[in-house]
Protein backbone atom coordinates (compact mmCIF):
# COMPACT_ATOMS: atom_id res chain seq x y z
CA UNK A 1 0.00 0.00 0.00
CA UNK A 2 1.31 3.44 -0.86
CA UNK A 3 2.13 5.46 2.18
CA UNK A 4 1.20 9.02 1.30
CA UNK A 5 2.98 10.41 4.30
CA UNK A 6 6.32 8.86 3.72
CA UNK A 7 6.97 10.22 0.24
CA UNK A 8 8.38 13.56 1.22
CA UNK A 9 8.59 13.13 4.97
CA UNK A 10 11.88 11.32 4.76
CA UNK A 11 13.59 14.29 3.24
CA UNK A 12 14.85 15.27 6.65
CA UNK A 13 16.84 18.27 5.45
CA UNK A 14 13.64 19.89 4.34
CA UNK A 15 11.91 19.23 7.60
CA UNK A 16 12.08 22.42 9.67
CA UNK A 17 11.66 20.39 12.84
CA UNK A 18 15.13 18.98 12.32
CA UNK A 19 16.71 22.39 12.09
CA UNK A 20 15.32 24.41 14.98
CA UNK A 21 14.85 23.54 18.57
CA UNK A 22 11.68 25.38 19.44
CA UNK A 23 10.87 27.31 22.55
CA UNK A 24 7.49 26.43 24.04
CA UNK A 25 5.20 29.40 23.62
CA UNK A 26 1.66 30.01 24.90
CA UNK A 27 -0.91 28.12 22.87
CA UNK A 28 -3.09 31.14 22.23
CA UNK A 29 -0.14 32.89 20.58
CA UNK A 30 0.31 29.94 18.26
CA UNK A 31 -3.40 29.88 17.44
CA UNK A 32 -3.33 33.60 16.73
CA UNK A 33 -0.35 33.28 14.42
CA UNK A 34 -2.00 30.41 12.55
CA UNK A 35 -5.24 32.32 12.26
CA UNK A 36 -3.32 35.16 10.57
CA UNK A 37 -2.00 32.82 7.91
CA UNK A 38 -3.30 34.98 5.09
CA UNK A 39 -1.19 37.91 6.30
CA UNK A 40 1.98 36.12 7.36
CA UNK A 41 2.32 32.61 6.08
CA UNK A 42 5.88 32.05 7.32
CA UNK A 43 4.99 32.83 10.94
CA UNK A 44 1.82 30.75 10.64
CA UNK A 45 3.84 27.78 9.41
CA UNK A 46 6.28 28.07 12.29
CA UNK A 47 3.40 28.15 14.75
CA UNK A 48 1.81 25.15 13.03
CA UNK A 49 5.09 23.25 13.29
CA UNK A 50 5.18 23.91 17.01
CA UNK A 51 1.59 22.75 17.39
CA UNK A 52 2.41 19.55 15.50
CA UNK A 53 5.42 18.98 17.75
CA UNK A 54 3.33 19.39 20.86
CA UNK A 55 0.31 17.32 19.86
CA UNK A 56 1.37 14.62 17.39
CA UNK A 57 2.43 12.24 20.18
CA UNK A 58 -0.94 12.58 21.87
CA UNK A 59 -2.93 12.31 18.66
CA UNK A 60 -0.91 9.31 17.50
CA UNK A 61 -1.43 7.54 20.81
CA UNK A 62 -5.16 8.27 21.03
CA UNK A 63 -5.58 7.43 17.35
CA UNK A 64 -3.85 4.10 17.61
CA UNK A 65 -5.86 3.09 20.68
CA UNK A 66 -9.13 4.03 18.98
CA UNK A 67 -8.29 2.39 15.64
CA UNK A 68 -6.94 -0.77 17.22
CA UNK A 69 -10.28 -1.86 18.54
CA UNK A 70 -11.67 -3.76 15.59
CA UNK A 71 -8.50 -5.52 14.49
CA UNK A 72 -8.30 -3.54 11.30
CA UNK A 73 -5.55 -1.26 12.51
CA UNK A 74 -3.36 -0.03 9.72
CA UNK A 75 -0.49 2.41 10.42
CA UNK A 76 -1.18 4.12 7.09
CA UNK A 77 -4.72 4.93 8.22
CA UNK A 78 -3.35 6.33 11.45
CA UNK A 79 -0.89 8.57 9.65
CA UNK A 80 -3.61 9.74 7.29
CA UNK A 81 -5.89 10.46 10.22
CA UNK A 82 -3.19 12.46 12.01
CA UNK A 83 -2.37 14.39 8.83
CA UNK A 84 -6.01 15.26 8.15
CA UNK A 85 -6.78 16.18 11.74
CA UNK A 86 -3.87 18.64 11.87
CA UNK A 87 -4.95 20.07 8.55
CA UNK A 88 -8.39 20.80 10.03
CA UNK A 89 -6.73 22.43 13.01
CA UNK A 90 -4.64 24.71 10.81
CA UNK A 91 -7.66 25.85 8.86
CA UNK A 92 -9.75 26.36 12.01
CA UNK A 93 -7.16 28.01 14.26
CA UNK A 94 -9.23 31.18 14.55
CA UNK A 95 -11.95 29.10 16.18
CA UNK A 96 -9.64 28.21 19.03
CA UNK A 97 -8.58 31.72 20.02
CA UNK A 98 -10.90 31.53 23.00
CA UNK A 99 -8.50 29.24 24.80
CA UNK A 100 -6.93 32.40 26.16
CA UNK A 101 -9.85 32.73 28.55
CA UNK A 102 -8.70 29.57 30.32
CA UNK A 103 -6.36 30.21 33.21
CA UNK A 104 -3.72 27.52 32.85
CA UNK A 105 -1.68 26.15 29.98
CA UNK A 106 -2.76 22.66 30.99
CA UNK A 107 -6.45 23.51 30.54
CA UNK A 108 -5.72 25.07 27.17
CA UNK A 109 -3.81 22.00 26.10
CA UNK A 110 -6.61 19.68 27.25
CA UNK A 111 -9.15 21.72 25.35
CA UNK A 112 -7.13 21.53 22.15
CA UNK A 113 -6.70 17.79 22.65
CA UNK A 114 -10.44 17.40 23.07
CA UNK A 115 -10.97 19.37 19.85
CA UNK A 116 -8.46 17.14 18.08
CA UNK A 117 -10.25 14.07 19.49
CA UNK A 118 -13.61 15.28 18.21
CA UNK A 119 -12.24 15.85 14.73
CA UNK A 120 -10.19 12.66 14.74
CA UNK A 121 -13.29 10.67 15.72
CA UNK A 122 -15.06 11.94 12.61
CA UNK A 123 -12.03 11.11 10.51
CA UNK A 124 -11.82 7.62 12.00
CA UNK A 125 -15.40 6.90 11.00
CA UNK A 126 -14.47 7.65 7.41
CA UNK A 127 -11.87 4.89 7.48
CA UNK A 128 -14.58 2.30 7.94
CA UNK A 129 -17.45 3.67 6.03
CA UNK A 130 -16.45 6.71 3.99
CA UNK A 131 -19.27 8.67 5.53
CA UNK A 132 -18.88 12.03 3.88
CA UNK A 133 -22.56 12.33 3.10
CA UNK A 134 -23.48 11.59 6.69
CA UNK A 135 -21.09 14.18 8.00
CA UNK A 136 -22.51 16.78 5.68
CA UNK A 137 -25.69 16.33 7.68
CA UNK A 138 -24.02 16.58 11.06
CA UNK A 139 -23.63 20.12 12.15
CA UNK A 140 -20.65 19.60 14.35
CA UNK A 141 -20.05 23.21 15.05
CA UNK A 142 -16.58 24.63 15.15
CA UNK A 143 -15.24 25.64 18.48
CA UNK A 144 -15.98 29.27 17.78
CA UNK A 145 -19.65 28.39 17.61
CA UNK A 146 -19.31 26.36 20.72
CA UNK A 147 -18.31 29.47 22.60
CA UNK A 148 -20.13 32.21 20.79
CA UNK A 149 -23.79 32.93 20.76
CA UNK A 150 -24.98 33.89 17.28
CA UNK A 151 -24.26 37.55 16.68
CA UNK A 152 -21.73 37.82 19.50
CA UNK A 153 -19.10 40.44 18.86
CA UNK A 154 -15.45 39.67 18.47
CA UNK A 155 -14.39 40.99 21.82
CA UNK A 156 -13.55 37.56 23.10
CA UNK A 157 -12.05 38.70 26.38
CA UNK A 158 -15.44 39.79 27.61
CA UNK A 159 -17.11 36.53 26.77
CA UNK A 160 -17.38 33.94 29.48
CA UNK A 161 -16.48 30.40 28.52
CA UNK A 162 -19.60 28.29 28.82
CA UNK A 163 -19.47 25.07 30.80
CA UNK A 164 -21.26 23.08 28.14
CA UNK A 165 -21.69 23.15 24.42
CA UNK A 166 -24.38 21.71 22.27
CA UNK A 167 -23.71 19.64 19.19
CA UNK A 168 -26.61 19.20 16.84
CA UNK A 169 -27.15 16.09 14.78
CA UNK A 170 -29.88 14.76 12.57
CA UNK A 171 -31.30 11.27 12.80
CA UNK A 172 -32.42 9.12 9.88
CA UNK A 173 -35.80 10.82 9.83
CA UNK A 174 -34.14 14.20 9.53
CA UNK A 175 -35.11 15.25 13.05
CA UNK A 176 -32.67 17.56 14.76
CA UNK A 177 -31.25 16.27 18.03
CA UNK A 178 -28.74 17.96 20.24
CA UNK A 179 -26.17 16.54 22.58
CA UNK A 180 -24.46 18.44 25.36
CA UNK A 181 -20.76 18.15 25.94
CA UNK A 182 -19.18 19.24 29.17
CA UNK A 183 -16.29 21.62 28.61
CA UNK A 184 -15.57 22.72 32.13
CA UNK A 185 -12.53 20.83 33.27
CA UNK A 186 -13.34 21.54 36.92
CA UNK A 187 -16.88 20.32 36.70
CA UNK A 188 -16.90 16.56 37.05
CA UNK A 189 -20.62 16.03 36.62
CA UNK A 190 -20.66 12.50 35.24
CA UNK A 191 -17.10 13.12 34.16
CA UNK A 192 -15.04 11.06 36.53
CA UNK A 193 -14.79 7.46 37.61
CA UNK A 194 -13.64 5.86 40.83
CA UNK A 195 -11.06 3.10 40.58
CA UNK A 196 -13.80 0.65 41.58
CA UNK A 197 -15.94 1.76 38.65
CA UNK A 198 -12.98 1.46 36.31
CA UNK A 199 -12.37 -2.13 37.43
CA UNK A 200 -16.02 -3.11 37.09
CA UNK A 201 -16.39 -1.63 33.60
CA UNK A 202 -13.19 -3.35 32.52
CA UNK A 203 -14.45 -6.71 33.81
CA UNK A 204 -17.86 -6.32 32.24
CA UNK A 205 -16.48 -5.18 28.88
CA UNK A 206 -14.06 -8.10 28.86
CA UNK A 207 -17.02 -10.45 29.16
CA UNK A 208 -18.59 -9.05 25.98
CA UNK A 209 -17.93 -10.71 22.66
CA UNK A 210 -15.99 -8.86 19.95
CA UNK A 211 -19.26 -8.41 18.09
CA UNK A 212 -21.00 -6.85 21.06
CA UNK A 213 -18.07 -4.55 21.76
CA UNK A 214 -17.76 -3.35 18.18
CA UNK A 215 -21.49 -2.68 17.95
CA UNK A 216 -21.67 -0.57 21.08
CA UNK A 217 -18.46 1.29 20.28
CA UNK A 218 -19.80 2.10 16.85
CA UNK A 219 -22.97 3.45 18.42
CA UNK A 220 -20.88 5.62 20.73
CA UNK A 221 -18.95 6.85 17.71
CA UNK A 222 -22.15 8.56 16.72
CA UNK A 223 -22.11 10.82 19.73
CA UNK A 224 -23.99 9.31 22.62
CA UNK A 225 -24.76 5.72 21.82
CA UNK A 226 -28.48 6.17 21.35
CA UNK A 227 -28.71 7.79 17.96
CA UNK A 228 -29.54 6.01 14.77
CA UNK A 229 -26.53 4.81 12.88
CA UNK A 230 -26.02 6.08 9.36
CA UNK A 231 -27.13 3.41 6.86
CA UNK A 232 -23.56 2.80 5.60
CA UNK A 233 -22.38 2.05 9.11
CA UNK A 234 -25.32 -0.27 9.84
CA UNK A 235 -24.57 -2.13 6.63
CA UNK A 236 -20.90 -2.45 7.55
CA UNK A 237 -21.74 -3.98 10.92
CA UNK A 238 -24.34 -6.32 9.39
CA UNK A 239 -21.88 -7.45 6.69
CA UNK A 240 -19.02 -7.85 9.15
CA UNK A 241 -20.98 -9.98 11.58
CA UNK A 242 -23.42 -11.62 9.16
CA UNK A 243 -26.53 -10.28 10.86
CA UNK A 244 -29.75 -8.63 9.75
CA UNK A 245 -30.48 -4.96 10.51
CA UNK A 246 -33.24 -5.92 12.95
CA UNK A 247 -30.83 -8.16 14.80
CA UNK A 248 -28.27 -5.38 14.95
CA UNK A 249 -30.67 -3.19 16.84
CA UNK A 250 -31.65 -6.05 19.09
CA UNK A 251 -28.01 -6.93 19.89
CA UNK A 252 -27.22 -3.28 20.60
CA UNK A 253 -30.13 -2.88 23.04
CA UNK A 254 -29.40 -6.19 24.73
CA UNK A 255 -25.69 -5.42 25.09
CA UNK A 256 -26.23 -1.95 26.50
CA UNK A 257 -28.73 -3.31 29.00
CA UNK A 258 -26.43 -6.16 29.98
CA UNK A 259 -23.42 -3.90 30.50
CA UNK A 260 -25.32 -1.35 32.52
CA UNK A 261 -27.12 -3.88 34.70
CA UNK A 262 -24.04 -5.99 35.34
CA UNK A 263 -21.92 -2.96 36.11
CA UNK A 264 -24.36 -1.54 38.59
CA UNK A 265 -24.88 -4.88 40.30
CA UNK A 266 -21.16 -5.52 40.63
CA UNK A 267 -20.52 -2.06 41.98
CA UNK A 268 -23.17 -2.73 44.61
CA UNK A 269 -21.67 -6.09 45.45
CA UNK A 270 -18.27 -4.47 45.97
CA UNK A 271 -19.79 -1.61 47.88
CA UNK A 272 -23.37 -2.06 49.21
CA UNK A 273 -23.61 1.70 49.76
CA UNK A 274 -22.70 2.43 46.17
CA UNK A 275 -24.71 5.25 44.65
CA UNK A 276 -24.48 6.67 41.17
CA UNK A 277 -23.16 10.12 41.79
CA UNK A 278 -24.52 13.17 40.05
CA UNK B 1 -28.24 -10.32 43.60
CA UNK B 2 -31.36 -10.33 41.45
CA UNK B 3 -31.02 -8.23 38.30
CA UNK B 4 -33.43 -5.35 38.28
CA UNK B 5 -34.55 -3.01 35.56
CA UNK B 6 -32.69 0.26 35.78
CA UNK B 7 -34.63 3.41 36.42
CA UNK B 8 -34.43 6.13 33.79
CA UNK B 9 -32.18 8.14 36.05
CA UNK B 10 -29.82 5.22 36.71
CA UNK B 11 -29.83 4.40 33.03
CA UNK B 12 -28.74 7.90 32.10
CA UNK B 13 -26.05 8.18 34.74
CA UNK B 14 -24.52 4.83 33.99
CA UNK B 15 -24.61 5.59 30.27
CA UNK B 16 -22.54 8.69 30.90
CA UNK B 17 -20.13 6.74 33.05
CA UNK B 18 -19.78 4.02 30.45
CA UNK B 19 -19.03 6.55 27.76
CA UNK B 20 -16.53 8.26 30.03
CA UNK B 21 -14.89 4.88 30.65
CA UNK B 22 -14.68 4.10 26.93
CA UNK B 23 -13.21 7.49 26.10
CA UNK B 24 -10.80 7.65 29.01
CA UNK B 25 -9.40 4.21 28.25
CA UNK B 26 -8.91 4.96 24.56
CA UNK B 27 -11.61 2.71 23.08
CA UNK B 28 -12.99 5.94 21.67
CA UNK B 29 -11.37 9.35 21.20
CA UNK B 30 -11.58 11.54 24.30
CA UNK B 31 -13.69 14.56 23.36
CA UNK B 32 -13.84 16.64 26.54
CA UNK B 33 -11.00 18.06 28.62
CA UNK B 34 -11.94 15.80 31.55
CA UNK B 35 -11.81 12.74 29.29
CA UNK B 36 -8.46 13.87 27.89
CA UNK B 37 -6.99 14.16 31.38
CA UNK B 38 -8.39 10.78 32.43
CA UNK B 39 -7.07 9.18 29.23
CA UNK B 40 -3.58 10.55 29.78
CA UNK B 41 -3.61 9.36 33.37
CA UNK B 42 -4.78 5.92 32.19
CA UNK B 43 -2.06 5.72 29.54
CA UNK B 44 0.58 6.68 32.08
CA UNK B 45 -0.34 3.65 34.17
CA UNK B 46 -0.96 1.36 31.17
CA UNK B 47 1.95 2.14 28.87
CA UNK B 48 1.61 0.91 25.32
CA UNK B 49 4.91 -0.58 24.19
CA UNK B 50 4.01 -0.96 20.54
CA UNK B 51 6.00 1.76 18.79
CA UNK B 52 3.97 4.39 17.03
CA UNK B 53 4.60 4.79 13.32
CA UNK B 54 7.13 7.50 12.69
CA UNK B 55 5.12 10.46 11.51
CA UNK B 56 7.83 13.00 10.66
CA UNK B 57 5.14 15.52 9.99
CA UNK B 58 5.89 19.11 9.25
CA UNK B 59 3.57 22.02 8.61
CA UNK B 60 4.75 22.51 5.07
CA UNK B 61 4.35 18.86 4.16
CA UNK B 62 0.85 18.63 5.60
CA UNK B 63 -0.27 21.67 3.64
CA UNK B 64 1.45 20.42 0.52
CA UNK B 65 -0.27 17.05 0.72
CA UNK B 66 -3.60 18.53 1.70
CA UNK B 67 -6.46 16.30 2.68
CA UNK B 68 -5.69 12.63 2.09
CA UNK B 69 -8.56 10.37 1.13
CA UNK B 70 -8.77 7.09 3.02
CA UNK B 71 -8.11 3.93 1.06
CA UNK B 72 -11.20 1.72 1.24
CA UNK B 73 -10.53 -1.57 2.96
CA UNK B 74 -10.30 -4.60 0.71
CA UNK B 75 -13.05 -7.13 1.25
CA UNK B 76 -13.04 -10.77 0.18
CA UNK B 77 -13.97 -10.99 -3.49
CA UNK B 78 -17.01 -12.90 -4.63
CA UNK B 79 -17.52 -14.15 -8.17
CA UNK B 80 -19.91 -11.27 -8.67
CA UNK B 81 -17.32 -8.73 -7.56
CA UNK B 82 -14.66 -10.31 -9.68
CA UNK B 83 -16.46 -10.76 -12.96
CA UNK B 84 -19.13 -8.14 -12.49
CA UNK B 85 -22.51 -7.72 -14.05
CA UNK B 86 -21.32 -8.97 -17.48
CA UNK B 87 -20.83 -12.46 -16.13
CA UNK B 88 -24.32 -12.62 -14.69
CA UNK B 89 -25.84 -11.24 -17.87
CA UNK B 90 -24.03 -13.81 -19.98
CA UNK B 91 -25.28 -16.60 -17.74
CA UNK B 92 -28.85 -15.30 -17.88
CA UNK B 93 -28.95 -14.76 -21.61
CA UNK B 94 -26.71 -17.63 -22.59
CA UNK B 95 -24.77 -14.99 -24.46
CA UNK B 96 -21.10 -14.56 -25.08
CA UNK B 97 -18.76 -13.56 -22.34
CA UNK B 98 -17.00 -10.26 -22.81
CA UNK B 99 -13.33 -10.17 -23.73
CA UNK B 100 -12.38 -8.84 -20.31
CA UNK B 101 -14.07 -11.73 -18.56
CA UNK B 102 -12.56 -14.30 -20.92
CA UNK B 103 -9.12 -12.81 -20.36
CA UNK B 104 -9.58 -12.88 -16.60
CA UNK B 105 -10.79 -16.50 -16.70
CA UNK B 106 -7.80 -17.49 -18.79
CA UNK B 107 -5.43 -15.80 -16.36
CA UNK B 108 -7.09 -17.61 -13.46
CA UNK B 109 -6.77 -20.95 -15.24
CA UNK B 110 -3.07 -20.35 -15.86
CA UNK B 111 -2.54 -19.37 -12.25
CA UNK B 112 -4.27 -22.61 -11.23
CA UNK B 113 -2.03 -24.69 -13.49
CA UNK B 114 1.10 -23.08 -12.10
CA UNK B 115 0.05 -23.90 -8.56
CA UNK B 116 -0.29 -27.57 -9.47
Amino acid sequence: MIDPLMTSANQSENNPKNKIKKIIRPLEDLMLEMSLKDDDRVTALKAFDEIIDRFEGYLGMAGRKALFRNNTYDPTDLKTLVNNTFLHLYHNAENLLHIETLDTEHKKESLIKSWLGTVAGREAAKINGVLDDYYKKIQLKDFADRYKEPGANDDIEDEPVPEKIKIETYNDEGECQSVEINLDINNDEGESLTSEEMIVFTEVLNECTDREKEIILTYYDYLDGRKHLPPEESKRLCDTFGILPDNLNHIKNRTFKKIKQKSLERMRIKNPDYRLRE
Amino acid sequence: MIPHDLTEDEEEKISRKLEFYLRSTGHLFPVTPAQVDAFEEYMASHPDFTPLPEFKLSAEEILERGYIEYVPKAKPLTAEDEYGEGFKAAARNKGDLTEDILKKMKEDQEKGKKKK
